[in-house]
Protein backbone atom coordinates (compact mmCIF):
# COMPACT_ATOMS: atom_id res chain seq x y z
CA UNK A 1 0.00 0.00 0.00
CA UNK A 2 1.46 3.32 -1.12
CA UNK A 3 1.30 5.92 1.65
CA UNK A 4 1.04 9.45 0.31
CA UNK A 5 1.11 12.86 1.95
CA UNK A 6 -2.59 13.30 1.23
CA UNK A 7 -3.71 10.32 3.33
CA UNK A 8 -4.12 12.63 6.33
CA UNK A 9 -6.95 14.41 4.48
CA UNK A 10 -8.96 11.24 3.72
CA UNK A 11 -12.21 11.22 5.68
CA UNK A 12 -11.69 8.51 8.34
CA UNK A 13 -14.02 5.57 8.59
CA UNK A 14 -13.93 2.36 10.60
CA UNK A 15 -15.83 -0.73 9.44
CA UNK A 16 -17.88 1.53 7.18
CA UNK A 17 -18.80 3.95 9.99
CA UNK A 18 -17.75 7.53 9.19
CA UNK A 19 -15.67 8.82 12.09
CA UNK A 20 -15.96 12.45 10.97
CA UNK A 21 -19.12 12.61 13.08
CA UNK A 22 -16.99 12.05 16.21
CA UNK A 23 -14.46 14.65 15.00
CA UNK A 24 -17.25 17.21 14.51
CA UNK A 25 -18.87 16.44 17.87
CA UNK A 26 -15.57 16.72 19.78
CA UNK A 27 -15.61 20.55 20.32
CA UNK A 28 -19.01 20.26 22.01
CA UNK A 29 -17.59 17.78 24.52
CA UNK A 30 -14.61 20.00 25.34
CA UNK A 31 -16.58 23.05 26.50
CA UNK A 32 -18.39 22.47 29.83
CA UNK A 33 -21.88 23.89 30.24
CA UNK A 34 -21.84 26.65 32.87
CA UNK A 35 -23.80 25.50 35.95
CA UNK A 36 -26.40 27.77 37.56
CA UNK A 37 -24.03 29.41 40.04
CA UNK A 38 -23.33 33.04 40.77
CA UNK A 39 -19.58 32.54 40.60
CA UNK A 40 -18.13 29.66 38.61
CA UNK A 41 -14.70 28.11 38.57
CA UNK A 42 -11.83 29.71 36.68
CA UNK A 43 -12.18 27.64 33.50
CA UNK A 44 -15.83 28.44 33.03
CA UNK A 45 -15.26 32.11 33.93
CA UNK A 46 -12.51 32.42 31.28
CA UNK A 47 -14.67 30.57 28.75
CA UNK A 48 -17.61 32.89 29.42
CA UNK A 49 -15.43 36.00 29.36
CA UNK A 50 -13.90 35.04 26.01
CA UNK A 51 -17.25 34.21 24.38
CA UNK A 52 -18.90 37.39 25.72
CA UNK A 53 -16.02 39.62 24.63
CA UNK A 54 -15.82 38.06 21.18
CA UNK A 55 -19.59 38.30 20.63
CA UNK A 56 -19.61 41.91 21.82
CA UNK A 57 -16.81 42.86 19.41
CA UNK A 58 -18.48 41.06 16.52
CA UNK A 59 -21.89 42.66 17.10
CA UNK A 60 -20.54 46.24 17.50
CA UNK A 61 -20.80 47.26 13.82
CA UNK A 62 -24.11 45.47 13.32
CA UNK A 63 -27.51 47.09 13.71
CA UNK A 64 -30.05 45.62 16.16
CA UNK A 65 -31.58 43.43 13.43
CA UNK A 66 -28.25 41.63 13.00
CA UNK A 67 -27.93 40.81 16.71
CA UNK A 68 -30.12 37.74 16.16
CA UNK A 69 -27.04 36.20 14.56
CA UNK A 70 -24.97 36.53 17.74
CA UNK A 71 -25.50 32.92 18.88
CA UNK A 72 -24.91 31.47 15.42
CA UNK A 73 -21.73 33.42 14.71
CA UNK A 74 -20.25 32.96 18.20
CA UNK A 75 -20.87 29.21 18.18
CA UNK A 76 -19.50 28.94 14.64
CA UNK A 77 -16.34 30.74 15.72
CA UNK A 78 -15.83 28.48 18.78
CA UNK A 79 -16.50 25.40 16.64
CA UNK A 80 -14.05 26.36 13.88
CA UNK A 81 -11.29 27.52 16.21
CA UNK A 82 -11.52 24.33 18.28
CA UNK A 83 -11.53 22.04 15.27
CA UNK A 84 -8.59 23.89 13.70
CA UNK A 85 -6.56 23.75 16.92
CA UNK A 86 -7.33 20.07 17.56
CA UNK A 87 -6.21 19.30 14.02
CA UNK A 88 -2.71 20.49 14.89
CA UNK A 89 -2.27 17.59 17.32
CA UNK A 90 -0.35 14.66 15.82
CA UNK A 91 -2.33 11.96 14.06
CA UNK A 92 -5.65 13.84 14.28
CA UNK A 93 -8.04 14.46 11.44
CA UNK A 94 -9.07 18.05 10.70
CA UNK A 95 -12.65 18.26 9.41
CA UNK A 96 -12.09 21.80 8.11
CA UNK A 97 -9.68 20.46 5.49
CA UNK A 98 -12.77 19.04 3.77
CA UNK A 99 -14.15 21.48 1.20
CA UNK A 100 -17.58 19.90 1.59
CA UNK A 101 -17.78 20.89 5.27
CA UNK A 102 -16.58 24.45 4.67
CA UNK A 103 -18.91 24.96 1.72
CA UNK A 104 -21.68 23.49 3.87
CA UNK A 105 -21.12 26.38 6.26
CA UNK A 106 -20.33 29.11 3.74
CA UNK A 107 -23.10 28.70 1.13
CA UNK A 108 -26.19 28.55 3.41
CA UNK A 109 -24.98 31.37 5.66
CA UNK A 110 -24.02 33.63 2.75
CA UNK A 111 -27.33 32.85 1.00
CA UNK A 112 -29.17 33.69 4.22
CA UNK A 113 -27.54 37.15 4.31
CA UNK A 114 -28.47 37.77 0.66
CA UNK A 115 -32.08 36.65 1.16
CA UNK A 116 -32.40 38.79 4.30
CA UNK A 117 -31.14 41.80 2.37
CA UNK A 118 -33.43 41.23 -0.61
CA UNK A 119 -36.44 40.64 1.63
CA UNK A 120 -36.05 43.47 4.15
CA UNK A 121 -34.41 46.22 2.09
CA UNK A 122 -34.39 45.23 -1.61
CA UNK A 123 -33.54 48.75 -2.86
CA UNK A 124 -30.43 49.04 -0.70
CA UNK A 125 -29.41 45.42 -1.42
CA UNK A 126 -29.68 45.94 -5.18
CA UNK A 127 -28.16 49.43 -4.98
CA UNK A 128 -25.01 47.96 -3.42
CA UNK A 129 -24.30 46.22 -6.72
CA UNK A 130 -23.30 49.56 -8.23
CA UNK A 131 -20.64 51.61 -6.46
CA UNK A 132 -21.60 55.23 -5.82
CA UNK A 133 -20.24 57.75 -8.31
CA UNK A 134 -19.51 55.30 -11.11
CA UNK A 135 -19.05 57.03 -14.50
CA UNK A 136 -21.94 56.33 -16.86
CA UNK A 137 -20.00 54.28 -19.49
CA UNK A 138 -18.73 51.93 -16.77
CA UNK A 139 -22.13 51.24 -15.15
CA UNK A 140 -23.09 47.98 -16.97
CA UNK A 141 -19.58 46.53 -16.70
CA UNK A 142 -19.32 47.32 -13.01
CA UNK A 143 -22.75 45.84 -12.28
CA UNK A 144 -21.70 42.59 -13.95
CA UNK A 145 -18.39 42.60 -12.04
CA UNK A 146 -20.12 43.27 -8.70
CA UNK A 147 -22.65 40.48 -9.38
CA UNK A 148 -19.85 38.05 -10.13
CA UNK A 149 -18.02 39.10 -6.95
CA UNK A 150 -21.24 38.59 -4.98
CA UNK A 151 -21.57 35.01 -6.21
CA UNK A 152 -17.87 34.30 -5.73
CA UNK A 153 -18.16 35.12 -1.99
CA UNK A 154 -19.30 31.71 -0.68
CA UNK A 155 -16.74 29.95 -2.87
CA UNK A 156 -13.99 32.21 -1.55
CA UNK A 157 -15.13 31.68 2.05
CA UNK A 158 -15.07 27.90 1.79
CA UNK A 159 -11.93 27.57 -0.30
CA UNK A 160 -9.98 30.06 1.85
CA UNK A 161 -10.46 27.97 4.98
CA UNK A 162 -9.86 24.66 3.19
CA UNK A 163 -6.76 25.82 1.34
CA UNK A 164 -5.12 27.48 4.35
CA UNK A 165 -5.55 24.48 6.60
CA UNK A 166 -4.69 21.90 3.94
CA UNK A 167 -1.56 23.78 2.89
CA UNK A 168 -0.47 24.19 6.50
CA UNK A 169 -0.91 20.54 7.39
CA UNK A 170 0.84 19.46 4.21
CA UNK A 171 3.80 21.74 4.92
CA UNK A 172 4.10 20.42 8.47
CA UNK A 173 4.09 16.83 7.21
CA UNK A 174 6.62 17.59 4.44
CA UNK A 175 9.07 19.37 6.73
CA UNK A 176 8.67 16.76 9.47
CA UNK A 177 9.43 14.05 6.90
CA UNK A 178 12.47 16.03 5.77
CA UNK A 179 13.75 16.24 9.37
CA UNK A 180 13.22 12.52 9.86
CA UNK A 181 14.98 11.60 6.62
CA UNK A 182 17.89 14.03 7.12
CA UNK A 183 18.61 13.08 10.74
CA UNK A 184 20.93 10.07 10.06
CA UNK A 185 22.55 11.72 7.02
CA UNK A 186 23.04 15.39 7.91
CA UNK A 187 22.20 16.01 11.58
CA UNK A 188 23.02 19.74 11.47
CA UNK A 189 20.70 20.36 8.54
CA UNK A 190 18.08 18.25 10.29
CA UNK A 191 18.32 20.43 13.42
CA UNK A 192 17.93 23.58 11.32
CA UNK A 193 14.95 22.03 9.56
CA UNK A 194 13.51 21.13 12.96
CA UNK A 195 13.82 24.78 13.98
CA UNK A 196 11.92 25.75 10.81
CA UNK A 197 9.32 23.10 11.71
CA UNK A 198 8.91 24.60 15.17
CA UNK A 199 8.38 28.10 13.72
CA UNK A 200 5.97 26.70 11.14
CA UNK A 201 3.96 25.01 13.87
CA UNK A 202 3.67 28.33 15.70
CA UNK A 203 2.53 29.93 12.44
CA UNK A 204 -0.04 27.19 11.94
CA UNK A 205 -1.45 27.79 15.42
CA UNK A 206 -1.91 31.46 14.48
CA UNK A 207 -3.36 30.56 11.08
CA UNK A 208 -5.82 28.13 12.70
CA UNK A 209 -7.20 30.89 14.93
CA UNK A 210 -7.06 33.66 12.33
CA UNK A 211 -8.80 31.66 9.60
CA UNK A 212 -11.68 30.78 11.91
CA UNK A 213 -11.97 34.45 12.88
CA UNK A 214 -11.78 35.65 9.25
CA UNK A 215 -14.55 33.23 8.22
CA UNK A 216 -16.90 34.55 10.89
CA UNK A 217 -15.85 38.18 10.41
CA UNK A 218 -16.55 38.10 6.67
CA UNK A 219 -19.97 36.57 7.31
CA UNK A 220 -20.72 39.38 9.77
CA UNK A 221 -19.60 41.93 7.14
CA UNK A 222 -21.92 40.39 4.56
CA UNK A 223 -24.69 40.54 7.15
CA UNK A 224 -23.84 44.18 7.92
CA UNK A 225 -24.47 45.10 4.27
CA UNK A 226 -27.88 43.46 4.29
CA UNK A 227 -29.32 44.35 7.69
CA UNK B 1 -13.67 98.84 -5.92
CA UNK B 2 -14.97 96.81 -8.88
CA UNK B 3 -11.76 94.71 -8.91
CA UNK B 4 -12.02 94.20 -5.13
CA UNK B 5 -15.68 92.92 -5.38
CA UNK B 6 -14.65 90.54 -8.22
CA UNK B 7 -11.79 89.18 -6.08
CA UNK B 8 -14.20 88.61 -3.14
CA UNK B 9 -16.63 86.72 -5.37
CA UNK B 10 -13.90 84.46 -6.78
CA UNK B 11 -12.46 83.79 -3.29
CA UNK B 12 -15.95 82.83 -2.05
CA UNK B 13 -16.42 80.45 -5.01
CA UNK B 14 -13.01 78.87 -4.31
CA UNK B 15 -13.91 78.42 -0.62
CA UNK B 16 -17.13 76.64 -1.62
CA UNK B 17 -15.22 74.35 -3.96
CA UNK B 18 -12.57 73.51 -1.34
CA UNK B 19 -15.16 72.89 1.36
CA UNK B 20 -17.40 70.94 -1.07
CA UNK B 21 -15.35 67.75 -0.74
CA UNK B 22 -16.91 64.30 -1.31
CA UNK B 23 -20.41 64.34 -2.70
CA UNK B 24 -22.73 62.63 -0.22
CA UNK B 25 -25.33 62.12 -2.93
CA UNK B 26 -28.01 63.96 -1.01
CA UNK B 27 -27.80 67.33 -2.75
CA UNK B 28 -28.18 66.20 -6.34
CA UNK B 29 -31.07 67.49 -8.37
CA UNK B 30 -31.36 65.34 -11.43
CA UNK B 31 -33.71 66.04 -14.29
CA UNK B 32 -35.05 63.85 -17.05
CA UNK B 33 -33.89 60.25 -17.29
CA UNK B 34 -31.01 60.95 -14.89
CA UNK B 35 -33.62 61.34 -12.15
CA UNK B 36 -34.33 57.62 -12.37
CA UNK B 37 -31.02 56.24 -13.65
CA UNK B 38 -27.89 57.62 -11.96
CA UNK B 39 -25.07 56.26 -9.87
CA UNK B 40 -25.50 58.65 -6.91
CA UNK B 41 -28.88 58.02 -5.30
CA UNK B 42 -29.78 54.58 -3.97
CA UNK B 43 -32.90 54.34 -6.14
CA UNK B 44 -30.90 55.44 -9.19
CA UNK B 45 -28.36 52.72 -8.54
CA UNK B 46 -31.10 50.16 -8.01
CA UNK B 47 -32.76 51.12 -11.30
CA UNK B 48 -29.44 50.87 -13.16
CA UNK B 49 -28.92 47.37 -11.75
CA UNK B 50 -32.44 46.27 -12.68
CA UNK B 51 -32.08 47.76 -16.17
CA UNK B 52 -28.79 45.93 -16.72
CA UNK B 53 -30.29 42.62 -15.55
CA UNK B 54 -33.36 43.17 -17.78
CA UNK B 55 -31.14 43.92 -20.79
CA UNK B 56 -29.09 40.76 -20.24
CA UNK B 57 -32.27 38.69 -19.83
CA UNK B 58 -33.72 40.23 -22.99
CA UNK B 59 -30.52 39.42 -24.92
CA UNK B 60 -30.56 35.80 -23.75
CA UNK B 61 -34.25 35.45 -24.59
CA UNK B 62 -33.71 37.01 -28.01
CA UNK B 63 -30.99 34.54 -28.96
CA UNK B 64 -32.89 31.59 -27.51
CA UNK B 65 -36.15 32.35 -29.33
CA UNK B 66 -34.51 33.42 -32.59
CA UNK B 67 -35.67 31.03 -35.36
CA UNK B 68 -32.76 28.96 -36.67
CA UNK B 69 -32.18 29.07 -40.46
CA UNK B 70 -32.75 25.66 -42.04
CA UNK B 71 -30.15 24.70 -44.64
CA UNK B 72 -31.61 24.14 -48.09
CA UNK B 73 -31.32 20.48 -49.16
CA UNK B 74 -29.52 20.18 -52.59
CA UNK B 75 -30.98 17.61 -54.95
CA UNK B 76 -28.27 15.47 -56.64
Amino acid sequence: MMVSFFDQFASPSYLGIPLIAIAIALPWVLYPTPPARWINNRLITIQGWFINRFTNQLMLPLKVGGHKWALLLASLMIFLITINMLGLLPYTFTPTTQLSLNMGFAVPLWLATVIIGMRNQPTVALGHLLPEGTPIPLIPVLIIIETISLFIRPLALGVRLTANLTAGHLLIQLIATAVFVLLPMMPTVAILTAAVLFLLTLLEVAVAMIQAYVFVLLLSLYLQENV
Amino acid sequence: MYIFSNMTMSINRLRTEIMGGHDAGTHHQFTGIAKYFNSYTITGRRNCVLATYASIAALILFFKLKPKKQKAVKSS
